[in-house]
């Protein structure tokens, strides 16, 4: 039961994701790495104002996405260590072509 | 001095005191271990022979010994720490539960040292030296169910990857992006669903579905519509034919279509196009090597008269038949053709071109059988008045005859340019193509890539004469250049030069680059892969992207 104290403290730490119609989602930081377009935006070790902000504007995509990317975005991080046995995540046709753009923006 | 760390097998030469003491055996801890038994013991040996073993961390010398003297000493027993905790474990704890006190007795609680009566179930002390009473015992019983736990949970995570390792399945959360293919593909049928995100989207998503390889037989269909006049698909591999002849069937109005990868391309789905594309103008096909040379005929014969752009590549069965039959039946409109990498075409099938008098754009890259001179400048005579674009990239038989007797006189509109891989051209040749040629107003497009033999004088002459209209600029592997040809780049003025290679041109360094996108106001993208002394310092303008540097990946 390693309680490693630097990873909490990161674990803690929360980002803000902001939609093209101004919405703002809160999700942790492990989360939005889950991301590979993200990660990189918010890696400390870049010079990027969404790192130091730790505040990333996505002007391509719209609130009702952003919302269900960041559904994703917890479901896999929830479920990334027991792959094997996991309740499916839901998502309504209507958004899927949109989806699919946000998401490959999103290398997710 | 130092011992071996991380287990490596290399040994350095050592004075002949430590070679002895290894041959020996003789090992510095076991006697600083034994000295410490033997001041414990001494220690100990009038203490309370009470047996207290340290379960977790015994060892098989330790045990040996507490058997025979019956004083165990859990310090000791802790300096010998080591793995096996499950083994010595075991067999700790038998030896314990020998000398434990009997259930129905009275002991004192290890920790909280009250008074209580042993049961079958009271729980040994952390330390093993005595049991706990129930309270003291309750207390860890949450952490162990936990520790229990996460133990059963990874040992199942583990079944199930191997598991799956075997059934070749995912092991892993599926993607966004796979979920929502899959749920596309779901409501294909149902366009009222999906609903209509225009001629753009399609194209991205298309792209999408290339990229992760999802372009397949039943994703086809949400591309197909009949209104729709353009269509690319660039991974076609899990098209089958019957879906590609689909594509005539749902878009009758096609006028430009683009297959690349598309290996699964038959005479059939070829032979169907020609008669129901009817509006075909424009035809592109990157690796349908299926086709016969009979089957290309028969589809020039028909649907030649109206295309305007042919472009081919890599198929071995694209002959001298096939290039007759086109250029036959596409003399009067055909404005662009490209064969890449069409190897049963010869040098001496190029005069058949001649035939091709509306021709802007030409390219034969990749010629298995390379081009001759005289073949090129023949056929330049005729059509390079018109052509806009010239690419023959791989011609490695042609020389500087090519250069000054092709180009130069004829070819007073050409803006892109591209022979790359010819080193059959001198520094001296290209030069003197450029130089002073008012009868060409400026490259807009220019790739030298791979002519090993050009130098500064003249890609001088290039910027000299082109400044003012570079917007593509290739000097890939051109290593003879040095520093002064790129500081009179930057000095020209190049106010359209975007996209810049320079990769493996050793000369240029921090210094270029920076004056660089300092002076070229529109520059965007510069490769610079191999220039080792272009560092992480190198001052980049903002918006200019450098890739390739080695000081980005280390």
């Amino acid at each position: 039961m390693s309680g490693d104290s630097s990873k909490d403290s990161s674990d803690k730490e929360y980002v803000r994701l902001v939609s093209s119609d101004g919405f703002e989602y809160s999700i942790l930081r492990s989360a939005a790495a889950v991301s590979g377009t993200l990660r990189g935006m918010l890696s400390q070790s870049s010079n990027f104002v969404e790192a130091k902000q730790n505040r990333v504007v996505l002007p391509n995509i719209s609130g009702v996405l952003l919302e269900k990317v960041c559904e994703y975005l917890y479901y896999n991080l929830k479920h990334q260590n027991n792959p094997g046995n996991i309740p499916e995540f839901d998502v309504p046709p209507e958004m899927a072509l949109e989806l699919l753009v946000a998401s490959d923006f999103l290398d997710v | 001095m130092s011992r071996n760390a991380g287990g490596s097998r290399v040994r350095g030469p050592n004075s002949a005191l430590t070679e002895f003491l290894r041959e020996r055996g003789i090992v510095a801890n076991a006697i600083r271990h034994r000295y410490e038994e033997t001041l414990q013991q001494q220690a100990t040996a009038s203490s309370d022979t009470v047996v207290t073993i340290s379960g977790s961390s015994a060892t098989s010398r330790s045990r040996s010994r507490e058997v025979e003297t019956t004083v165990a000493s859990s310090t000791r027993s802790k300096k010998r720490t080591k793995k096996k905790h499950a083994d010595s474990d075991d067999e700790g704890e038998l030896l314990a539960r020998m000398t434990r006190p009997k259930p129905g007795q009275i002991d004192f609680c290890a920790e909280c040292q009250c008074r209580f009566t042993v049961t079958a179930y009271s729980k040994p002390a952390r330390d093993g030296n005595g049991l706990l009473c129930h309270s003291c015992g309750s207390k860890y019983a949450q952490e162990e169910k936990q520790q229990k736990k996460t133990q059963i949970s990874s040992r199942r995570r583990k079944k199930s990857i191997a598991a799956a390792l075997l059934d070749k399945q995912e092991f892993s959360v599926p993607k966004l992006q796979d979920l929502c293919i899959k749920v596309i593909a779901k409501y294909i049928e149902d366009v009222e669903i999906l609903g209509d995100i225009g001629d753009f989207n399609m194209e991205k998503i298309a792209r999408i579905l290339s990229r992760n390889r999802s372009l397949k037989d039943n994703t086809l269909k949400l591309f197909l519509n009949p209104s729709i006049k353009r269509l690319h698909f660039w991974d076609c591999s899990n098209l089958s034919s019957d879906s590609l002849e689909l594509i005539a069937s749902y878009c009758p109005l096609l006028e430009s279509l683009t297959l690349s990868m598309c290996g699964q391309l038959t005479d059939k789905v070829i032979d169907y196009y020609s008669t129901n594309l009817r509006n075909l103008h424009s035809l592109t096909i990157n690796g349908g090597f299926l086709i016969t040379s009979g089957c290309w005929v028969r589809f020039f014969d028909t649907v030649g008269s109206q295309l305007v752009r042919f472009s081919l590549a890599n198929t071995l069965r694209f002959n001298r038949e096939s290039l007759q039959a086109l250029v036959r039946n596409c003399s009067a409109t055909l404005e662009e053709l490209s064969l890449s990498r069409v190897g049963s075409l010869k040098t001496e099938d190029i005069p058949l071109l001649l035939q091709l008098p509306e021709l802007t754009a030409l390219e034969l890259s990749y010629m298995r059988d390379a081009i001759t001179d005289d073949d090129v400048i023949g056929l330049l005579r005729v059509i390079g008045p018109r052509l806009v674009t010239l690419n023959l990239d791989d011609s490695g038989d042609l020389t500087d005859k090519f250069l000054l007797e092709g180009v130069r006189p004829y070819c007073g509109r050409l803006q892109n340019l591209s022979l790359a891989l010819c080193d059959g051209f001198t520094d001296a040749g290209v030069r003197d193509v450029f130089r002073d040629w008012e009868f060409n107003d400026g490259l807009i497009n220019a790739n030298f890539s791979r002519c090993t033999n050009v130098g500064d004088e003249a890609i001088q002459a290039l910027i000299d004469h082109s400044a003012k209209t570079l917007v593509i600029l290739n000097l890939n592997s051109v290593y003879k250049l040095t520093s002064a040809t790129f500081q009179l780049l930057a000095s020209s003025d190049c106010e359209f030069l975007s996209q810049l290679d320079f990769g493996f041109v050793h000369c240029v360094g921090d210094e270029e680059i920076e004056v660089l996108t300092e002076r070229c106001k529109s520059l965007q993208l510069i490769e610079a892969y191999g220039n080792i002394r272009i560092t992480e310092l190198a001052k980049v303008k903002r918006g200019v992207k450098v890739l390739g540097r080695q000081s980005d990946s280390l």
